[in-house]
């Protein structure tokens, strides 16, 4: 039963809805555009980003300064070292796309992202954008740092003609996907701290025992085992990878998978 | 205008909205009651697209939420006092401004205009439930809406804050925008309310103006004198019922005027005559008592 009360005047204008397809698309475009520049602020107004980043920096330069330092191999260089710090800038780049959504499940901001932008797909699009670039930028500094570390460990530069780029092709993409990856699980866990252990345990503990027991056929489906295979830095007698596009298909596709979960849940349940 | 049309929701077994069905018009502050549990806030998430309903819609001026073209500068909505505590409250407005396309300025004017200008550059960690309700306020008013959707707005406020959002909601009202605003002080809203929206357990009690709910309260009259049993015989002649309460006699059918002229007539003195109307309060909890999910012993 509807009860209609007393109808006075007002002064506002309603708003109209969008009419034609080819403004509905503009339209589109344009609240993708405003979405990521919110997600843009979002980013980069709180500490926990730039934390993030400085600890790939301090963590990629460490690793990569170890390994110059300490490894005694003939053919050693910056070129062939400063990848390592690839390792733990997907884990950083995992941790950054988690926190993209799990820390607005936790205040409850995602109420107000919502309510400014009902189309949520749009918000989850503005995500996957920021995240991937964030995700970049830490690929970037890590190796940056890598290098640096590699050069301050002692080691000659070695061939960065052919080597140098391609390790930042794959190492960067490594670390975007790992970022779209963990954003998809922070959209299904909902919960920073959950999302972060259950990654991590995954990645550096059940992979780790999966890959002790079972064949090679397996194991180098499983999903950090061949994204790991996109930096191509096994030593010869341990490579049961595929090459770098199929391992970076592989991974890809566990990051998709996890995204595509994790909007749909987000899509189909409150906020 | 707010059209919500057979609202349903239902959680499992427990139906947390039933059909629920009102309208809020422009330039009315519309209240929306109800005892704890009984669906205000599911309602207006609902009504804000935060919650899938089972059944029926909500239209503003005829279009879905989620069809709005800018559903900012249509609709402000503060249904929790949330926000990030690391980032400070120019930096969350701006956030909000950012993704409904607005001038990073509109953040610092809605801050002035709750109040909370001057902390602007502060992190909300460090705020008050207070002024966290001042800043979910500011970023409804962010788009300029045409209609506020305001959910327990006083919780956490002074008395001086409270009486500037009444103040304030009500010449937002008078300036032609709805506001729906719910509470579960029902003498609060009674007191800048138009209309109220009333619900018990998911399902719609009453919605009409204030002052036509007010004026469906039983009238009496109460009698203090100590010529009691005269009194009662008297107005027993008269057909007029009455009631005792306490040392008063409570008489109902009959206005004190009436009562004043009979009780000279036959010289009983009579040491106080007052009306007595129950208040908006007990009106609505006798009306929602049935309904009440919660009570005290």
């Amino acid at each position: 039963m509807a009860t209609t009360l007393t109808p006075p005047s007002t002064s506002f204008e309603p708003t109209a809805p969008a009419t034609s397809a080819r403004h509905r698309l503009e339209r589109r475009g344009s609240r993708l555009a405003a979405s990521v520049r919110s997600e843009s602020i979002k980013l980069t107004t709180v500490r926990a980003p730039r934390a993030i980043l400085a600890l790939t920096i301090l963590v990629g330069g460490a690793a990569s300064f170890m390994v110059a330092h300490f490894v005694d191999e003939p053919d050693i260089s910056v070129a062939t070292v400063f990848g390592f710090s690839a390792v733990f800038t997907t884990v950083f780049a995992a941790v950054g796309g988690i926190l993209a959504y799990t820390t607005e499940a936790e205040h409850h901001t995602a109420h107000q992202t919502f309510a400014a932008e009902p189309r949520r797909v749009i918000v989850i699009a503005a995500k996957v954008i920021t995240t991937a670039g964030y995700a970049a930028l830490l690929g970037l500094a890590g190796l940056a740092a890598g290098a640096v570390g590699a050069a301050l460990g002692g080691v000659e530069a070695g061939d960065t003609s052919t080597i140098l780029p391609a390790m930042i092709g794959w190492a960067t993409g490594f670390a975007v996907l790992s970022g779209i990856l963990g954003l998809g699980v922070g959209l299904i866990a909902r919960h920073s701290a959950a999302a972060i252990s259950g990654l991590l345990v995954w990645w550096f503990v059940v992979e780790n025992l999966i890959s002790a027991f079972a064949p090679e056929r397996v194991v180098r489906f499983m999903p950090f085992f061949a994204g790991r295979g996109m930096l191509d830095i096994a030593d010869e007698g341990e490579r049961i990878a595929f090459d770098r596009p199929a391992t970076t298909l592989i991974f890809a596709a566990y990051a998709i998978a996890a995204l595509t979960i994790g909007a749909l849940a987000t899509a189909r349940t409150d906020p | 205008m707010i059209t919500v049309e057979n609202l349903t929701k239902t959680y499992g077994t427990r139906r947390a909205v039933d059909n629920l069905s009102f309208d809020v018009q422009p330039g009315r502050v519309t209240g929306f009651v109800g005892p704890n549990g009984s669906g205000k806030s599911t309602t207006m998430r609902m009504m804000v697209g935060l919650t899938r309903p089972d059944d029926g819609h909500v239209h503003y001026n005829g279009t879905a939420y989620h069809q709005l073209d800018r559903p900012v500068a249509t609709i402000g909505a503060a249904l929790d006092a949330s926000a990030h505590p690391g980032r400070t409250a120019r930096n969350h407005l701006r956030t909000m401004c950012a993704a409904s396309g607005l001038a990073r300025s509109r953040a610092d004017e809605v801050l002035h205009e709750v109040g909370i200008g001057s902390v602007a550059d502060q992190r909300v960690g460090g705020f008050s439930l207070g002024m966290r309700q001042r800043l979910a306020l500011a970023g409804a008013l962010l788009g300029e809406p045409e209609t506020l959707l305001l959910d327990e707005p006083a919780n956490g406020l002074d008395p001086d804050g409270i009486r500037w959002l009444r103040s304030f909601l009500r010449s937002y009202a008078e300036q032609g925008g709805a506001v729906l605003v719910s509470s579960h002080l029902i003498s609060e809203l009674a007191l800048f309310a138009d209309d109220l929206v009333v619900i018990g357990a998911g399902r719609l009690l009453t919605a009409a103006p204030v002052q036509e709910i007010v004026d469906t309260a039983d009238h009496s009259v109460l009698v203090e004198t100590p010529q009691r049993n005269e009194l009662i015989v008297l107005l027993g002649q008269h057909g007029i019922s009455v009631g005792e309460s306490g040392t008063r006699l409570t008489i109902a059918g009959a206005s004190r005027s009436d009562i004043a002229q009979l009780a000279l007539n036959h010289q009983i003195r009579l040491d106080e005559l007052v009306d007595h109307r129950a208040s908006l309060e007990d009106l609505l909890v006798d009306l929602t008592n049935d309904a009440a999910e919660f009570t005290s012993a």
